[in-house]
């Protein structure tokens, strides 16, 4: 049908959790602490986000890692679509934007 | 934390996420692993607790099996057979630890081995060691007691009924036995002087706790002599602790008041006032008795002579030491006749395709034989953990709810084998996949119709019809040669 809406609708949670990306939030851990969740919800939405392309993730550099004796770890970052379905999702959820953590860029 | 407990716990954390990302299909696993790692890694450097930290990798379970469930390259999580045998063990020695560990149940598959005197035995009017046949009557007691018995230095009888006890606030069921005051000489049970007295002084009834009713209704108290407790109404007091060799007495009972002559006497009146009779052989008489079982003439003062049996208690603990095996071996045999009222019981065409060789059928009886030998352990441990947990006082109802589970997990897992050995390809002994439907629903029932399954591997196709026919009674087993491997090749 012409101008139906064609993005996937999102749950509160997920759509906190893409919310929390977008803000600069880019793994699970500082994800669950912005938006306080629990590790069992973050990570399973997150798949489902990644699945849908909504957020796409990407590895650190081992040579990052290496040079601060660590492990590397995996960062999420907002697609163009996950833009588009958090705007829709605001608009859904008015009181996402209240919700939304302040801005933290890591590693970014 | 310290440096030795940091590693400690991030080994157990490392073991965690290993054991865990088993639930995974084997492509995803190595990334997974390594994200969650990499996240405890980092919360671990920050200093927050281990509480938080547990907290955290815990997630790790249900995002496995998001996962699982979302991947195209998942199959049924016991898929293979090493798998389905692993998964399996896994719940078996939880259940066997768990058993063995646990104080509160480890008696109830090892009971204590009897320790109290070798000269206490029952007398019984049938050589049986099942408490219900083996009741005198009040009556008859009596009418013994008040004869000197050859062979016998002393004698005690208690009459069982059920009685609602008041104990700390709690109304408890309890088993108790309204016996003749010798029953305390008789167990050796040290009462001390003036309390049986004291007790009728105050209009309340002594009582002898068991060691079971200590255990789970008292919790063990050190101090629990003297205290007052209500029987039906009226107050009892105890005054001992019996015995361990007193919970192999027929029937277990949870206390024994300490009647009156005259309240004994009252009993003997009513019709079906059966009970147990205690006694102690007389030093040199019946050797070898109490374990091997002898006849016994007792007399009465009308010059009656009666024939009975010596049950000896040492024979009697041997017998309830048995008992939870004896209840798991019915409750299975029960759950063995349902299982044909609920399903055919035939096991398809995995251990007897055509043309399989002797090491595949062999293969294929082992695997079954692997999974009835995990799910037995489980079977019997596991009704016994969910029983203490639920019921924690109740030693009867305790009792009642295990045989419960137990038939209904017998039957269950019954079940659960016949149809899983029925799912599996006989070569391989994966799970078939791929389920399609085949054929209409014809009226003259001259065609096929039913489910159609497929080996991942290329080994053959299952026809499973919808409704049995004289031309297609059961599902069948179609082998397919190495030609049709190729369409086969990525399992899919």
């Amino acid at each position: 049908m012409p101008g139906m809406a064609t993005e996937p609708k999102l749950s509160h949670t997920a759509a906190l959790i893409l919310q929390a990306v977008e803000s600069g939030f880019i793994y699970g851990f500082s994800i669950m602490e912005a938006t306080g969740l629990p590790s069992g919800t973050v990570y399973p939405a997150m798949r489902r986000l990644e699945r849908d392309r909504l957020i796409a993730s990407r590895w650190e550099k081992q040579s990052v890692a290496d040079a601060e004796g660590r492990p590397p770890r995996k960062y999420y970052k907002i697609t163009a679509d996950g833009k588009s379905t958090l705007a829709a999702s605001r608009k859904r959820y008015p009181l996402l934007a209240r919700l939304a953590p302040t801005a933290e860029v890591e590693h970014a | 934390m310290s440096g030795r407990r940091s590693s400690l716990f991030a080994s157990a954390m490392e073991l965690f996420f290993e054991t865990t990302s088993l639930v995974l299909p084997r492509p995803e696993r190595n990334e997974w692993t390594r994200e969650w790692r990499a996240e405890l890694h980092h919360i671990v450097g920050r200093g927050i607790s281990p509480k938080v930290c547990i907290a955290f990798a815990l997630g790790a379970f249900p995002d496995a099996l998001w996962i699982r469930r979302h991947s195209r390259r998942s199959g049924h999580l016991l898929e293979s057979p090493r798998r389905c045998v692993a998964i399996l063990a896994v719940p078996a020695a939880l259940s066997i630890t768990l058993t063995l560990l646990l104080p509160q149940v480890r008696p109830d598959i090892f009971p204590p081995k009897y320790e109290g005197p070798s000269d206490l035995v029952t007398i019984s009017p049938v050589p049986s060691v099942v408490g219900s046949e083996m009741e005198v009557s009040t009556d008859q007691y009596l009418r013994w007691a008040s004869h000197g018995q050859p062979g016998l230095s002393q004698t005690a009888f208690y009459y069982p009924v059920t009685v609602e006890a008041r104990v700390r606030g709690h109304e408890l069921s309890w088993g108790l036995g309204e016996s003749t005051a010798d029953l305390a000489n008789l167990l050796h049970v040290p009462i001390p002087k003036g309390r049986v007295e004291a007790c009728k002084r105050i209009g309340a009834t002594p009582i002898i706790l068991s060691r079971d009713a200590w255990k789970h209704d008292f919790a063990c108290d050190p101090n629990v002599v003297g205290h007052m407790v209500r029987i039906s109404g009226r107050p009892a007091v105890i005054v001992a602790i019996a015995p361990l060799a007193a919970s192999d007495l027929p029937l277990q009972m949870d206390a024994w008041s300490l009647e009156s002559d005259q309240a004994i006497h009252t009993l003997a009146f009513k019709r079906f006032a059966y009970g147990y009779m205690i006694a102690q052989l007389a030093p040199g008489s019946f050797r070898g008795a109490s374990r091997r079982g002898s006849r016994i003439e007792m007399f009465s003062d009308d010059g009656e002579r009666t024939r009975l049996y010596i049950v000896g208690l040492p024979r009697l603990a041997e017998y309830h030491r048995r008992i939870p095996t004896i209840d798991f071996l019915l409750s299975l045999f029960i759950a063995c006749l349902m299982v044909p009222a609920i399903m055919a019981v035939c096991l398809g065409t995995c251990l007897r395709a055509e043309k399989l060789s002797l090491r595949m059928r062999t293969k294929g009886w082992m695997f079954l034989g692997a999974k009835i030998a995990l799910l037995l352990p489980i079977l019997y441990c596991g009704p016994l953990l969910i029983a203490h947990a639920a019921v924690a006082t109740s030693r009867g109802s305790r009792h009642e709810l295990q045989t419960l589970i137990t038939v209904c997990a017998c039957l269950l897992a019954a079940l659960w084998i016949i149809d899983d050995q029925r799912q599996r390809c006989p070569h391989c002994l994966r799970v078939l996949t791929n389920p399609a439907r085949v054929g209409d629903r014809s009226r003259c029932l001259l065609s096929f119709s039913g489910m159609e399954y497929a080996c991942s591997e290329g080994h053959g196709l299952m026809h499973v019809p919808d409704y049995p026919t004289s031309w297609f009674a059961s599902q069948r087993w179609l082998a397919l040669d190495a030609s049709w491997r190729t369409l086969f090749q990525h399992g899919t």
